[in-house]
């Protein structure tokens, strides 16, 4: 149980978007299982965060102009 | 000549010098189909008519004296995700979408037909692909695929693909992979699978679930077989941009004699299931009859974490309609139908950060696989888990470097047999290569089946 006097974390934050947005579709189990998945982003973003990249480092997808030319 | 679990050579030498027909080869392959498909969950549609058109051309065309190739006549079956024309329903494994059909075929699938081959299933996957986050066999309408092997899981996302081919039911069938969808069946099938460099097969005409990591790939009984679907559905296609403008053509040159210089990653093994690390061990001793061995060690980052980044994102955006409108609570994994829901949290710069962090990866691996012609693994950190169980652990590996490494950065891999367990569920070694090296990771796959006969058992 978490203390209500704490600052929410990032997960009770993004779970509670997630709420807003679809818990009418849900059964109070599916909630908790889905707080679960929200858990497993903040995770999955607390590693990428934890690498420095330079600000050379591009994303590896490269954007190429269009025309089409006849 | 009985062609069930025959060789394609074989196969191909047999049409060709007019001793099968291509006719009774696809009555062969379609009645084995229709009896024996259910027992593995493996089929979605039998395409009788179409495959009866195409075996009646080709018998026409090679009595008339025009061969086409070594897969002129052969049977074969698709991932429900390929596209077909003429009115043939493409499910994407899921029930909302039974009645889908599409105008024309896939590349893939129109690459076949010119190469000759006979298209007689549609053969059964997980939903979508497995994009939702399935966490149990029972993930398609058409049931929980089926191993021949002991009856335990398939393996998915391909999972008709890779008990069609297992049980004898076509000697070789389309999969794809994202990430483990062609090396998972194989393994709990008993095959062998050839996920190819990314962008080495066009993908128009397949469901898209993650653009920057799906692959089209074979499953089938040898490497060299795999080889050969490879040459008939690999090149250029100005309707995939992605696919790549390099040609490509299968190269069986002898290996009798050939060594080869194999890497494996520290550790790479230790979180395996005991026998699966037992048989790779073994394996070890087995390959350097044909090689040398080196121990490598893999910088430190966080591998899994992109990848699945960039999966679930993508994933959430090919899929926005269906999430969005609430059509998942049609899937038939109950978690299929809430899951995907969580992606919405997912920040744009956490995706973006995903995609700098690939560019490390790819040349981290490049930098590790220019030394080798392959590095070595388990196929598979487990083995065929029962159909009445969740994925945990090693189902759902928490440390799968080779595995997100390999999609993240778009390598071939073939998957081969590798032995058994005590209670015979088939256990699985992958030679993974340079990116557009699927010549050399099939050729030491071919070697490795050279001296080993575990691709030779059969399960029915």
């Amino acid at each position: 149980m978490s203390d209500p006097t704490e600052e929410p974390s990032e997960a009770d934050l993004l779970f509670a978007f997630v709420r807003r947005r679809y818990a009418e579709r849900l059964t109070a189990e599916e909630l908790d299982a889905l707080r679960r998945s929200v858990d497993e982003v903040t995770r999955l973003a607390e590693a990428l965060r934890a690498v420095r990249l330079s600000n050379a480092d591009e994303p590896f997808q490269r954007f190429e102009p269009y025309r089409d030319d006849p | 000549m009985n062609p069930v679990f025959r060789p394609l050579r074989e196969l191909a030498d047999a049409v060709r010098e007019r001793r099968v027909s291509p006719v009774a080869l696809a009555e062969t392959f379609l009645e084995r189909l229709e009896r024996l498909g259910p027992r593995y969950n493996a089929v979605v549609t039998l395409t009788r008519d179409r495959a009866l058109t195409q075996a009646r051309r080709a018998e026409g065309e090679i009595a008339a004296g025009h061969w086409r190739g070594p897969l002129h006549g052969i049977p074969y079956g698709a991932k429900d995700l390929l596209a077909t024309g003429g009115g043939i329903p493409t499910t994407w494994g899921a029930a909302p979408l039974r009645g889908q059909t599409f105008a024309e075929d896939a590349t893939v699938i129109r690459r076949l037909e010119e190469a000759g081959a006979v298209l007689v299933a549609k053969l059964s996957m997980v939903e979508l692909a497995g994009g939702m986050g399935y966490r149990q066999p029972n993930a398609s309408f058409t049931g929980p695929g089926i191993s021949p092997w002991g009856g335990t899981w398939s393996g998915g996302s391909s999972s008709g693909s890779g008990s069609a081919v297992g049980a004898g039911l076509v000697p070789f069938a389309i999969g794809s992979e994202t990430w483990g969808s062609i090396l998972s069946p194989a393994a709990y099938c008993g095959i062998t699978g050839l996920r190819p460099t990314y962008g080495r097969v066009s993908r128009h005409g397949a469901m898209a679930l993650c653009w920057t990591l799906d692959k089209l790939g074979p499953l089938a009984l040898t490497a060299d077989d795999c080889g050969l679907v490879l040459d008939a559905i690999a090149g250029p296609d100005p309707r995939d941009p992605t696919a790549a403008s390099r040609p490509y053509r299968y190269e069986a040159n002898e290996v009798v004699g050939r060594r080869f210089r194999f890497g494996v990653v520290r550790d790479v093994a230790e979180t395996a299931e005991p026998p699966v690390r037992e048989a790779f061990e073994h394996s070890l001793e087995v390959l350097r009859k044909i090689g040398t061995i080196e121990e490598v060690t893999l910088a430190d980052l966080p591998y899994e974490a992109i990848t699945r980044t960039i999966l679930l994102s993508e994933a959430a955006s090919a899929f926005e309609d269906m999430i969005e409108s609430g059509t998942i609570a049609q899937l038939t994994a109950p978690e299929d139908r809430y899951q995907p829901y969580a992606r919405d949290v997912i920040l744009a710069k956490d995706y973006i950060k995903a995609l700098r962090l690939r560019g490390l990866v790819v040349r981290e691996a490049d930098r590790l696989l220019a030394r080798f012609d392959a590095l070595v693994a388990p196929g598979r950190p487990a083995t065929p888990p029962p159909l009445d169980r969740e994925f945990g652990g090693l189902h759902r590996p928490p440390h799968d470097p080779m595995g997100a490494i390999g999609n993240l950065a778009g390598l071939p891999a073939v998957g081969v047999p590798n032995g058994f367990t005590s209670d015979s569920l088939p256990i699985s070694l992958q030679f993974m290569g340079r990116a557009w090296e699927e010549n050399t990771v099939l050729a030491a796959a071919r070697a490795w089946q050279g001296i080993t006969d575990w691709h030779l058992r059969r399960a029915v």
